[in-house]
């Protein structure tokens, strides 16, 4: 009975995105998460949880499985039944730079992508009192001293950094520290020149603590247009962050269309937007199973050149 | 100033003061499950507070904050199974006084000497906040390595009864803290391959491992070994169960050095709660006219490393809400939810945010209070766990350590983990080789090399640059003297 | 000086640290040459190596051991500091140990095959409760059953309906 239920409930809200016959989901979904319970990440994907739950009439058990950047809960999902009852939470570059590393056993192409649900947005911070004020500023400050101190949180924001030492042909005395914590307490307290952030250096900014000089998400900050992107910069490289749901590789078609119309709709919550825009301050974006898998192949290209330039 | 008071007075509305208590309750409650502990507590509370007025939220994740710190205390005290790598620091004293048959004694001190270093550094939080986060901002990877380094120093005191076997652990611990990737150079360090490794080794899992089940197993042993009556681990209310206030006072001395102390570390992000504990009991153990007593059930010990941790958790919302570095795991957790319920770190919270945040202050004055009075209450019902008969609660600790860490380290893995170094821990406690010194070297250790490493990064450019870090300078130069001191007062001491 | 073995377990009485130390030693040995090598790759590094804490953390437990040795030695193997270690104390230790590994072993097949959550944990937590009763010996009927049901029973309301948290 309770089935049948499910069946019209789902049915009736999908009628449009999935095939009426489908009886996904007929018991609750589990839900790995690739981070620590918590933080941010882990705060979006339970309120989307919450979302997909009344789109799909099943329950949704959210787990954490934290470790290497969505690694770990990566190789966890993809030893699953791909029957879509186990679906994993991480983000882009799990899937685009961390096999690039050599460091895990998976590729992109072992896993099934859901969808994209929200975009992260990352910065280079500096002091307020650093000498410069822009990036241009920095890069003469650069050549003047001879070096710059840049603290490093990610493979990924070190590989870019190098990209633009060698392009630029400036030393950058590469400081790695551990977390974002870490560089934020390098930057402030002026015991580096350049630092990599996430979105929440944006509010530091606003009120004084520190200068952005530039944004490494190929978007950029919509609130602040006078911020430059690298990519605007002119190097071409960008660190593209977003949020991504995926399941194990050839999971099943019904109840991949399921999920993904169910976050489709997830994504649309005011509860959802109000938290991406404003508390975690990423920016909204959806994309289909389809068009994440595509791009995160162009951005796996994309930091293959990157990593191929910096050891050249 | 009248926005304060506004500000503060709104807090007292009884939608807030009930999400303190609940959250209270919760964190004593998480904290004290052996194999839980208060940063599990406060991850399972933020789910819970998604839904609810913003100042009752930061109220309720505030008491969870509390509540857990003494809460960690009482499965530390009552069954010798610390949670956490700073309850280590409290089972020293604790747990021979809960089992002298002064459980209750026990728990008042650690529940009095917690709500005393709590408040102290609530009211500097308060008062100086900006200041002190201004300042505290000046110590970078030099200054924080000496800090390390010198306070390392003082805690080899601690090595137990064989200073060889103490470093060994210490070592051994650090060791095994460069399990995982690499902050430097991103490549794994002995991780065999397993991508679970990469972060490191679960702390939780191995602490628990290593600190609470060879307890466990060593109490299930005593069931075959001895005759039934002599398995009855404790006598209760065996002459004055209880510590008068009066008595309490004359530990002052101990509590305000450990808030100092606690206070002073938490103020400076990534030193970190087990440090303050084991820092304080050194100091204690320094300073104290009965220095032999402590280790064997001195009330002094337990102020003075309860004192400490407390005071770590109000301290460490000062670079919390102004620099928006979160000084330990606990603090992480509240960064990313007091983001979601509009309160965002910055220089200017005060001037931003005013109504939060003075409401933030009112919650943990709130909160205090309720740990005091829920704690107090409770403390009559806790005391009865140590009468329950070991083969009953043994069993349960044992299978609740298991659950806890299944659910919070993720999976089978970190099970694993725990029962490995719960072979390595029971073998140290039989073999005499200090399981605290383990720990110490476990949290320390990668502070010290991430440090160092930042240091001479930072300096490889310019090496003259070290002398405008003349703190830093003063105290490595200190290092030797101060061990020399420590070996001789240990020398003389064991001499009689 | 009495006998030498490998394992720790295989000493009981004033030797203990004697062994201790040659283990030590042979640990240290052991990752110097072979596992830190194995395990750690410099490449890429800018400052000090990666592998430069764990080396130096080895050779000063490789001391630490041989610093043992040296004064068990010169006690003439009676060390009043050493520990105490039986086989009775590694045989109880090997028996906790299975016992957890067996109970985890049945929750995580049970819960695999049944595929909903808290259903390896119904079969595997009463009988490993049962086990670890065992290993005590001295309890009463009662105890079992208490042990048994009722202690899976709070678990699994405080977390599951409590915290939402899923097990096996």
């Amino acid at each position: 009975m309770k089935h049948s239920q499910t069946l019209a409930f789902a049915a009736a809200i999908m009628a449009s995105a999935a095939p009426a016959w489908a009886d996904f989901p007929e018991k609750p979904v589990n839900l790995v998460v690739g981070f620590r319970a918590g933080g941010g990440s882990d705060t979006a994907a339970r309120i989307l949880a919450t979302e997909m739950e009344a789109a799909l009439g099943q329950k949704i058990i959210v787990e954490n499985r934290g470790g290497a950047g969505g690694a770990v809960a990566t190789e966890y999902v993809r030893a699953q039944d791909p029957d879509g009852y186990t679906i994993g939470f991480a983000v882009a570059t799990t899937f685009s730079f961390t096999p690039l590393t050599g460091s895990v056993a998976y590729t992109p192409e072992d896993v099934t992508f859901i969808a994209t649900t929200h975009g992260y947005r990352t910065v280079m911070a500096a002091p307020a009192d650093a000498p410069f004020d822009d990036w241009a500023g920095m890069l003469d400050t650069a050549r003047e001293r001879g070096w710059i101190n840049y603290a490093s949180i990610i493979p990924l924001d070190r590989a870019i950094m190098q990209y633009v030492g060698k392009k630029e042909d400036i030393a950058v005395n590469i400081v790695p520290t551990r977390g974002g914590a870490g560089a934020r307490q390098a930057v402030l307290g002026g015991h580096v020149d350049l630092a990599f952030s996430g979105s929440n250096a944006l509010p530091m900014m606003e009120d004084g603590a520190l200068k952005i000089v530039a944004a490494l998400n190929p978007e950029g900050i919509e609130e602040h247009p006078d911020i430059p992107t690298l990519d605007g910069l002119g190097y071409g490289v960008s660190a593209a962050e977003a949020a991504v749901f995926f399941g194990p590789d050839d999971m099943d078609a019904d109840a991949l269309a399921m999920l993904e119309s169910a976050l489709a709709k997830a994504v649309q919550s005011d509860r959802f937007k109000d938290f991406v825009n404003n508390k975690f301050r990423g920016f909204e974006t959806f994309k289909t199973g389809s068009e994440t898998a595509e791009g995160i192949t162009l951005d796996a290209e994309a930091y293959r050149d990157l990593l191929d330039f910096i050891s050249e | 100033m009248d926005i304060i008071f506004a500000a503060m007075l709104d807090a007292l509305s009884l939608t807030t003061f009930l999400s303190v208590v609940l959250g209270v309750m919760i964190g004593i409650v998480i904290g004290a499950v052996p194999g839980l502990n208060a940063p599990m507590a406060i991850a399972v509370a933020i789910p819970l507070t998604f839904t609810m007025a913003p100042l009752a939220a930061i109220g309720m994740l505030v008491g969870v904050m509390k509540g857990g710190g003494f809460g960690g205390a009482i499965g530390a005290i009552l069954l010798n199974t610390p949670g956490e790598p700073h309850s280590a620091a409290t089972t020293l004293d604790g747990h021979p006084l809960a089992r002298g048959g002064k459980p209750r004694k026990a728990l008042q001190t650690a529940l009095y000497s917690s709500v005393a270093g709590d408040s102290c550094s609530d009211l500097v939080l308060i008062l100086l906040a900006p200041t002190l986060a201004v300042f505290a901002l000046r110590a970078g990877p030099v200054e924080l390595a000496a800090i390390l380094v010198i306070s390392l120093t003082l805690i080899a005191s601690l090595s137990g009864r064989s200073l060889t076997k103490g470093i060994f652990a210490a070592a051994l611990g650090a060791f095994l803290a460069t399990v995982g990737v690499d902050p430097e150079t991103a490549s794994p360090r002995f991780t065999f391959g397993q991508v679970e490794l990469f972060d490191g080794l679960p702390l939780a899992a191995v602490a628990i491992g290593v600190l609470a089940v060879p307890e466990i197993i060593l109490r299930l042993q005593e069931g075959r070994r001895h005759r039934p009556e002599a398995t009855s681990v404790v006598t209760p209310s065996e002459g004055d169960d209880r510590l008068p206030f009066r008595e309490f006072l004359t530990l002052r001395r101990t509590v305000f050095r450990g808030a100092g102390i606690g206070t002073a570390i938490g103020a400076l992000p990534g030193l970190g709660t087990t440090l303050a504990a084991f820092l304080s009991y050194a100091a204690t153990k320094r300073f104290s006219t009965a220095p032999e007593k402590l280790g064997t059930g001195a009330t002094e010990g337990i102020a003075a490393t309860e004192s400490a941790n407390s005071a770590v958790s109000g301290a460490n919302l000062i670079p919390l809400l102004t620099l928006g570095i979160p000084g330990n795991l606990t603090a992480a957790l509240l960064v990313g939810a007091f983001l979601i319920h509009g309160v965002t770190p910055g220089p200017l919270i005060f001037q931003r945010d005013t109504s939060l945040v003075y409401g933030l202050f009112a919650a943990m004055i709130m909160a205090n209070v309720m740990v005091l009075i829920i704690g107090s209450l409770g403390l009559r019902v806790f005391a009865l766990i140590v009468k329950v008969p070991p083969f009953v609660i043994y069993p349960i600790v044992l299978l609740l350590c298991v659950v806890g860490i299944y659910v919070s380290q993720g999976g089978f893995f970190a099970v694993g983990v725990m029962l490995t170094f719960a072979v390595l821990g029971f073998f140290m406690l039989k073999l005499e080789i200090s399981i605290v010194c383990f720990i110490i070297g476990l949290v320390l250790g990668p502070m010290i090399e991430l440090s160092i490493r930042q240091s001479v990064i930072l300096l490889s450019r310019n090496p003259a640059a070290i002398f405008d870090h003349p703190f830093a300078l003063v105290l490595f130069a200190a290092s030797p003297f101060v061990a020399w001191l420590l070996i001789r007062d240990r020398n003389r001491l064991s001499d009689g | 000086m009495s006998h030498f073995s490998k394992g720790p377990g295989d000493a009981a009485g004033p030797a203990t640290d004697l062994i201790l130390g040659i283990v030590i030693v042979l640990f240290s040995l052991l990752l110097l040459f072979w596992i830190i090598p194995a395990q750690v790759n410099d490449a890429g590094a800018f400052g000090l190596p990666p592998s430069l804490a764990p080396r130096a953390l080895a050779w000063l437990m490789a001391g630490l051991g041989a610093v043992l040795i040296a004064g068990n030695l010169q006690h003439g193997g009676d060390d009043p500091l050493a520990g105490k270690l039986t086989w009775q104390d590694t045989g109880h230790l090997a028996l906790c140990i299975l016992a957890v590994v067996l109970m985890l072993i049945v929750m995580g097949v049970v819960g695999d095959v049944i595929g909903r959550p808290y259903s390896g944990f119904w079969i595997g937590a009463p009988l490993g409760l049962i086990a670890f009763t065992l290993i005590h010996t001295r309890a009463p009927l009662w105890a079992y059953a208490f042990n048994a049901l009722a202690a899976p029973a709070v678990i699994y309301a405080g977390f599951w309906w409590g915290l939402e948290l899923p097990l096996p």
